[in-house]
């Protein structure tokens, strides 16, 4: 019998202002990130994402509450060296050294002898294409150089536990592209944690959703359960008669639900629990393809965007 | 977190503290500053010194001098340096001590006693706060203590004003050579080197404190200022416990004057290692302003 998943982070309670009398910009966040996965943390801006990772990375002291990190507690450096990376969201880098020296200097601080951290330095340059501008002042780097550099610093050594807080703001769509690759290689060896406000991107790297708003955990689980997308099938179809009887003869336990448009329309297929969905999709096609209308495209679940937009969580 | 790991993220910290001031050229603007300071005002205390051997030929109706230094050696002979330095200094030990070394190797010590307080501690009020307002500071808080981030620049900063207080002694010499007179070149270097170890020692209480301010304001100039607010008032304090109006409060001075490092600016002075128990009580003073602000610095938010 297999216990209780792991827990990489666990708060509970969170509590934390800027001033004595302010707004909290985490008020009361109950949040839980398994072991493993790539977590995205939605939220409007002044949501409290980077109030969150600052917390748990120990730069900020929470007023109240509690933050477990990989099963240590509250933030130590020394009990978690060389398990925590990050990337802070606005940290400066210092201008007048090269990329090298700077996850030398890191590398070393996270415990890494002299060669392995500087192996690790070179493995994490070239994984973010920076291996060319490894002798170059961090000053002569774009924006978007800056922060895979800083992007590189967090993944050094292979810690247990990245947060990311909005690491492609600011990169071009094809270093954002690169970035997200070498993350979704990192799944299953390391537990991420990335914020950002590119709902597709969360959406494609992530298995793990936390939904926050006003400083609160809004909604948190996997992404098909906060997308639905083990709960719905959005079918579009071209113009026709919907054989709307045929399917709930064929899947009388599914309930059915048709939005006309301009040309066609969209037909939405609710499955009851633990249905299998990829047989049903299978009689659903062959009842659309029998009835001559056209299938234009097949979504499982809502985008994680409109899930969003519309706070049900996809539900 | 053993001890030698802590030792260990502290040196770190202190080697790539001096790598970046290397980079930033903060560490060459330090030596410059620190030589040009001590090699100006030996120079102007040259010039002081010839106008008034100049001054003292035209009375005695004797041959005018063109270096300074000539006349020092009567004076000594004749007993007036001793009365000097005995106006200064409390123990004979101290002021036979003071006879025996040349005389810019004196002035270069008062002026160093003087000057470093300022300078170490404008250095020291570098050290963090920059780095806290950029929060570039998040990157090493993340993988290692804030102790240790503290320690290490604290000891980076230590060796940067070490080297740019041996440098100094290049100007000094310089001067001692090129503008006074009779002045042996072995004995002036040797000497200068000798007193550059207690200088750097009395440094340190005053850059503990530039490093203390440095960990509580992320502005760096409101930092550097309010630590040479601290070594003015702290004249100022010293001075009034020393003064006429508290001759009947002794226990008040006796209560204060030994956690302030001015008390131990005399016992630098001296033959031998005399003068290495006060030093020491220095390097406490040092490092106990800076843990003093560290019980700040650890809890506030970066």
């Amino acid at each position: 019998m297999s216990g209780p998943r792991a827990m990489a982070i666990r708060a509970t309670g969170l509590r934390k202002r800027y001033r004595r009398r302010g707004p909290w910009a985490l008020d009361g966040l109950d949040l839980e990130v398994p072991t493993g996965v790539i977590s995205g943390v939605v939220g409007p801006n002044g949501a409290g994402k980077t109030t969150l990772f600052s917390v748990i990375c120990g730069y900020l002291r929470a007023d109240a509450g509690q933050v477990d990190v990989l099963g240590q507690g509250t933030f130590d450096p020394w009990r978690l060296k060389g398990r925590l990376g990050a990337l802070p969201q606005d940290a400066s880098l210092d201008d007048r050294l090269t990329s090298e020296e700077f996850l030398l200097y890191v590398a070393r601080l996270q415990g890494l002898s002299r060669p392995d951290a500087a192996s690790e330095a070179d493995r994490t340059l070239g994984e973010l294409n920076l291996g060319d501008r490894a002798s170059d002042r961090i000053g002569s780097l774009s924006h978007g150089m800056r922060r895979r550099l800083a992007s590189a610093s967090a993944l050094l050594g292979r810690p247990e536990l990245v947060l990311l807080d909005e690491p492609t703001s600011g990169l071009d769509p094809a270093q954002a592209r690169d970035l997200r690759q070498v993350l979704v290689r990192m799944r299953g060896r390391s537990t991420l944690l990335v914020s950002s406000h590119n709902l597709d991107e969360l959406e494609r790297i992530c298995d793990h959703l936390v939904l926050v708003d006003h400083g609160r955990c809004t909604r948190q689980g996997t992404v098909d359960e906060i997308t639905g997308r083990g709960r719905r099938v959005a079918w579009e179809l071209g113009p026709g008669e919907v054989p709307l009887d045929a399917l709930r003869e064929a899947l009388p336990d599914h309930r059915w639900a048709w939005e006309p448009g301009t040309s066609g329309g969209r037909l939405t297929q609710v499955p009851p629990p633990d249905d299998d969905l990829d047989s049903a999709s299978v009689v659903v096609a062959r009842v659309l393809a029998e009835s001559g209308v056209a299938i234009r495209g097949v979504r499982r679940g809502r985008s994680l965007e409109e899930s969003y937009l519309d706070g049900d969580g996809g539900t | 977190m053993t001890f030698l790991a802590s030792v260990r993220d502290t040196l770190i910290v202190a080697r790539f503290h001096l790598r970046r001031a290397l980079r930033t050229r903060s560490a060459v603007g330090l030596c410059v500053v620190y030589t040009l300071v001590t090699t100006s005002s030996a120079w102007i205390f040259t010039r002081v010194l010839l106008e008034l051997e100049r001054q003292v030929a035209r009375m005695l109706l004797v041959p005018e001098v063109s270096k300074p230094g000539t006349m020092l050696d009567t004076l000594r002979e004749r007993g007036d340096l001793e009365q000097m330095f005995a106006s200064f200094l409390d123990d004979p030990s101290q002021v036979a001590w003071a006879l025996d070394q040349p005389f810019l190797t004196v002035t270069h010590f008062w002026i160093c006693l003087g000057a470093m307080p300022f300078l170490a501690a404008a250095a020291g009020a570098e050290t963090l706060s920059p780095h806290i307002r950029s929060r570039a500071i998040r990157f090493e808080s993340l993988r290692t203590g804030r102790l240790e981030l503290v320690a290490g620049r604290f000891v980076g900063q230590a060796v940067l004003i070490g080297v740019a207080l041996s440098l100094t002694v290049i100007g000094t010499w310089a001067v001692a050579m090129l503008a006074m007179a009779h002045q042996p070149p072995l004995l002036q270097l040797t000497t200068l080197l000798a007193i550059t170890p207690r200088i750097w020692i009395w440094s340190l209480p005053f850059l503990g404190l530039g490093v203390a301010c440095s960990q509580l304001f992320s502005n760096v100039n409101f930092a550097r200022t309010i630590a040479l607010t601290g070594i003015v008032v702290g004249w100022i304090v010293w001075g009034f416990l020393h003064s006429y109006p508290m001759r009947d409060l002794g226990w008040v001075r006796d209560l204060i004057a030994p956690v302030m490092p001015h008390d131990y600016a005399l016992d630098l002075w001296g033959p031998g290692w005399q003068w290495s128990s006060s030093g020491a009580i220095l390097c406490a003073l040092g490092l106990a302003v800076v843990l003093a602000a560290y019980t700040l610095f650890r809890r506030r938010n970066l």
